[in-house]
């Protein structure tokens, strides 16, 4: 089992570990929220009483994993480009995996990096922008 | 034959590694930033514990230094919102302090106007000031060097 998954290989590890954790956000979302109550509460709104610009991600993502993407937006207008990274981060990690045997291991890999931070730079370009001002 | 590879702290950067990747969009986001710093500095340790075992043991150790990389990027982005949080936090308490000091009403009932008032928000002591016999109104300040008679 061990050699068929071949867990010898980091590059492979990472990319299960990123994949398990990106599904395990997306079962998150769409366990709570809505009639469920979130478990973590926010770390800022506790501390000065304020909303953040990462207000209402959580339900954003919620509303995203049950296609109601009005409400989305209306929750926190970065939520869509945020779950967006996401998702293409998780089709990514799973063509990662399935492609570490490729003889052109190491192209793929440097390809990988690259469009991880040009996506990484274009659909968080927004939030961090609002973030920081 | 092949020698079997060494899988020395490979477990420990496994776990440093998922810890090290929860926590750079947790530290990047304000609301989750104190999750983020717990899952870096665990990831951290784990990563140094590991690294230390793949030294030892003559493990691989580039996904440990993976793990160690992304732990230390999410303790440092969740680091900057607790530094921000806290000093925001200190500035609500003694504004709060402040206004229990100084209740508003209180000002008001002492004959004092608002714009008494709007300095002491400011952190700044009002300038005394001094009219002069033909109504005019003009700071300490200005009369430096004048000579001045006081009628009380």
């Amino acid at each position: 089992m061990k050699s068929l998954l071949l867990l010898n290989d980091s590059y492979r590890i990472i990319n299960l570990i990123f994949a398990g954790i990106i599904l395990a956000v997306f079962a998150y979302s769409l366990f709570y929220g809505g009639e469920r109550p979130y478990p973590v509460p926010s770390g800022s709104e506790m501390l000065t009483g304020r909303d953040t610009i990462s207000t209402g991600l959580s339900r954003s993502f919620s509303s995203i994993v049950r296609f109601d993407f009005e409400q989305a937006r209306a929750y926190n207008p970065y939520g869509i480009s945020i779950f967006l990274f996401f998702l293409i981060q998780f089709i990514m990690r799973v063509a990662g995996y399935m492609l570490s045997t490729n003889p052109r291991r190491q192209a793929i890999i440097r390809l990988d990096i690259i469009i991880s931070i040009l996506f990484f730079i274009l659909l968080f370009r927004p939030f961090l922008k609002a973030l920081y001002q | 034959m092949e020698e079997p590879k060494s899988t020395a702290g490979q477990g420990l950067g496994i776990a440093g590694l998922v810890l090290g990747i929860l926590a750079i969009p947790m530290g990047i986001f304000p609301c989750t930033f104190y999750i983020g710093i717990l899952f870096g500095i665990i990831g951290i340790v784990l990563s140094l514990v590991a690294l230390s075992q793949a030294n030892r043991g003559a493990g691989p150790k580039s996904l440990i230094i993976a793990a160690l990389v992304c732990s230390i990027v999410g303790l440092t982005f969740a680091s900057v919102w607790g530094f921000a949080f806290s000093r925001g936090g200190a500035r609500i308490v003694r504004e709060m302090i402040r206004e229990g000091e100084f209740p508003r009403d209180a000002f008001e009932e002492m004959g004092r106007d608002d714009d008494a008032w709007g300095d002491m928000e400011s952190d700044t002591v009002a300038e005394p000031r001094s009219t002069d016999m033909d109504e005019m109104t003009d700071t300490l300040k200005a009369l430096e060097g004048e000579e001045s008679v006081i009628i009380e």
